[in-house]
């Protein structure tokens, strides 16, 4: 699957490889002298102070009446960066940016790239806007110190977006995994390096306080003028339990009834595109019979993402047969 | 954009690959405490009937909920469905009954990868920070439970600790830095800052070290127990403010510093603003006698009253000054919104049974359990800057400030012994 082999990605772990070794070299000496480690995290305390004070101006919260996601802003012209899924939710007719004095923007939604969860939206008064600066090297290694930013449980006034600290444990799936915990509300805010530079955008978390995931700046980067250009597509993937990411088609279905009813279509999913609808009774997948919303579960995770199967569903009194790609 | 739509997803998955196939449970595994605070906390925002299934859990020291198709259906549609503590899904013979057993992931005992700012290297090597202040911790225990932690703060043995976690009908001890156990008496107990005050029968203890400065961003974060160990390291998050949700007065403006005052928008119908006839792109420069030159001294004077309250608010509009007086209004929070962000709160965390509607509290992001609040937390130079009082969930942590302690136990530095004299003399 082109997800996981990609260029970048290769490129990106062969990087890492060295510049690892000689961290944990370093840290090993470090943490051996206490005096030497309080020293040393001090250092790193100052510095994550100084990303914060550099940077508070261009965090900002996305409110819609109904809720609220993060981002920050990366251009003087305001273009803001946020997760795809926040962008795709907002409601567009009342959309507004609170910068950290308090005041309210309008901006509108630009792209969003649900594959990777990247979104992309644009303030709509005239800059100059506080910006953050955005990595350009892709030089983050694992166990680098990274500042975590957002509006964590929604935006809430009199409290500026709390801060956090971790450190970049590993990629996963395309994405930044940390120990900068997060939680609902922090969702396309900034993940800095101790320089105060972008180096990725919250996107979801797992089980465990380790697991928070963050969008790579990289992946910015390579769709940036789609993305500038309002172009939306792609669908939100399993993010979370497994390393393998499973074929999917998009639908829910219904797993306590005798038949497999498709509760709902995710938009853009392989399912809509195929012209699988909500209510349909599907009945056979790649040639073999489906009784249970369980087997379909189950005979899609056989197969293999990008390929294409036949799927038959019933619809009123009628059978139709689509062709469909899982993801 | 309520909440992220990806970890829906990865909820939603635990419940479809969840075995739906096996038999029922015959087994009902026993009731762990923490699984036991979760479905305490979501009584609340379950419907009547679901509420029943969990309280009958909760009485029977069950696991295991039965519920029919009908109540599977609504408690798979409600917000606070826990479904990352869902082990397992049966249906019985019939099909008519579905069995869910709820386990915890071993959040306690997790693995810690070598790289977390966590991990048990990095902790040791803080150890010499926290060398003195270690020793005005103690751990509290209610009966033979660890419960809380406790801060010393006179040499003759009284100590701070967190109140919502003792239970007064049972016997109270703290374990000393030396690892000497002592019964404690309980003074006093603060509702609001959710303190209590007890007194163990000691000389020459060490008292906490206040810290003459507060913390600020990016400052680093110890929590140690009284034997030098550091429990968590964290990072300061938010500085000091009331979390008093209830209680918080709330004026509903959006407030924007400008050079001539405060501008107020977002003023909707019905709110405290909108009554007294504030309307956007008023300028606020007074709230009673207080000059508002920007928001947060706008919210901080709001915030220093109660709901009911009435404040008289100079403003100009179009360059003319007026005055207009407010009743304060309490702020209210959606109640789905609510239980959403509860749900997620527990992943990997078990909060406090109390954590909010505290007077003045900063925030940071040390992953402490409940029962490791109520001990100092200290500055990497080991001066104490606050007590832990609260785990609010997955991403923050709660501690008092040290000045708002100090002020608190002011009365307290005098012995009581001699204040008994002095009140006799004065006699």
């Amino acid at each position: 699957m082109s997800f996981y082999t990609n260029n970048y990605l290769i490129q990106r772990w062969s990087r890492i490889a060295l510049p690892l070794a000689i961290t944990l070299a370093l840290l090993g000496t470090a943490e051996a002298d206490g005096n030497d480690s309080i020293k040393s995290l001090k250092a790193i305390g100052e510095k994550v102070a100084q990303v914060v004070s550099q940077n508070r101006d261009a965090c900002v919260a996305l409110v819609d009446g109904f809720g609220s996601g993060s981002g920050v802003i990366v251009s003087e012209t305001g273009l803001v960066l946020t997760a795809g899924h926040v962008i795709e939710n907002t409601n567009l007719r009342s959309f507004e940016i609170v910068l950290s004095s308090g005041r309210r923007v309008k901006a509108k939604p630009l792209g969003y790239n649900l594959n990777n969860d990247l979104g992309m939206a644009q303030i709509l008064e005239p800059g100059p806007w506080p910006h953050a600066k955005i990595n350009q090297d892709s030089d983050l290694n694992r166990g680098d110190w990274v500042v975590s930013v957002g509006h964590s449980g929604g935006w809430e006034l009199g409290r500026d977006a709390p801060v956090r600290t971790g450190r970049f444990l590993k990629m996963e799936n395309s994405q930044l995994v940390t120990d900068a915990v997060l939680i609902g509300g922090d969702s396309g805010g900034p993940l800095f390096n101790l320089d105060g530079e972008v180096v990725g955008i919250h996107s979801s978390i797992g089980d465990s306080v380790s697991e928070n995931r963050h969008i790579p700046i990289e992946l910015f980067i390579a769709d940036w003028q789609r993305l500038e250009d309002g172009e939306q597509w792609g669908m939100l993937a399993n993010l979370g339990r497994s390393e393998q990411r499973r074929p999917l088609i998009g639908v829910t279905v219904d797993l306590t009834a005798d038949e497999c009813i498709v509760t709902s279509v995710y938009r853009n999913s392989p399912a809509q595109i195929a012209g699988i609808r909500r209510g349909d009774i599907i009945t056979q997948f790649n040639n073999s019979p489906i009784a249970t919303g369980q087997q379909l579960i189950d005979a899609i995770r056989k197969q293999t993402a990008g390929k294409s199967y036949p799927i038959s569903v019933r619809r009123g009194g009628r059978t139709l047969v689509f062709e469909i790609t899982p993801q | 954009m309520k909440f992220k739509i990806s970890l829906k997803l990865v909820l939603c998955l635990g419940l479809l690959f969840g075995s739906l196939a096996g038999p029922l449970e015959s087994s009902q595994a026993q009731i762990s405490r923490d699984l036991r605070n979760i479905f305490q906390s979501m009584l609340d925002d379950l419907d009547d009937d679901l509420r029943l299934k969990f309280e009958e859990a909760l009485e029977t020291d069950s696991s295991v909920i039965k519920l029919t198709r009908e109540q599977f259906r609504r408690f798979r549609q409600s917000p606070i469905n826990p479904f990352d503590g869902l082990k397992s899904a049966a249906v019985n013979q019939s099909g008519t009954i579905i069995a869910l057993k709820f386990e915890l992931p071993d959040i306690r005992n997790r693995p810690i990868h070598p790289l977390e700012r966590q991990n048990s290297g990095l902790l040791a090597s803080l150890r010499p920070a926290v060398k003195n202040a270690a020793k005005s911790s103690v751990v509290v225990y209610s009966d033979n439970r660890s419960v809380a932690m406790g801060t010393i703060f006179r040499e003759d043995g009284y100590i701070l600790t967190k109140a919502s976690e003792l239970d007064d009908t049972e016997t109270i001890r703290c374990k000393l830095f030396n690892s000497i156990e002592k019964r404690a008496s309980l003074v006093e107990i603060n509702k609001d800052h959710d303190l209590a005050i007890l007194k163990i029968d000691a000389k020459g203890l060490i008292p906490a070290k206040w810290a003459n400065q507060s913390a600020s961003i990016g400052n680093f974060l110890l929590t140690p127990d009284p034997f030098g160990n550091v429990l968590a390291l964290g990072t300061f998050s938010v500085p000091t403010r009331s979390t008093a949700v209830g209680q918080q007065a709330f004026l509903g403006v959006q407030p924007e510093t400008t050079p001539d005052g405060v501008r107020v928008s977002a003023i909707q119908p019905g709110t405290a603003s909108a009554l007294a006839g504030l309307q956007d792109g008023d300028i606020i420069t007074k709230l009673n006698q207080i000059v508002i030159n920007d928001a947060s001294t706008l919210v901080k004077a709001i915030r220093d009253r109660a709901p009911g309250d009435k404040i008289e608010i100079t403003f100009s509009r179009n360059g003319a000054t007026q005055t207009t007086t407010a009743t304060l209004a309490a702020r209210e929070y959606s109640g789905e919104q609510a239980a959403r962000f509860k749900m997620m709160n527990r992943l990997g965390a078990v909060p406090s049974q109390r954590y909010d509607n505290f007077p003045s509290v900063f925030q940071h992001d040390a992953p402490l359990f409940p029962e490791e609040c109520g001990g100092p937390i200290t500055n990497l130079d080991g001066d104490v800057v606050g007590i832990n009082i609260a785990r609010l969930g997955r991403a923050a942590s709660y501690a008092i400030p040290a000045s708002t302690i100090q002020s608190l136990i002011s009365k307290y530095e005098i012995a009581p012994e001699l204040r008994q004299l002095k009140v006799q003399a004065r006699q």
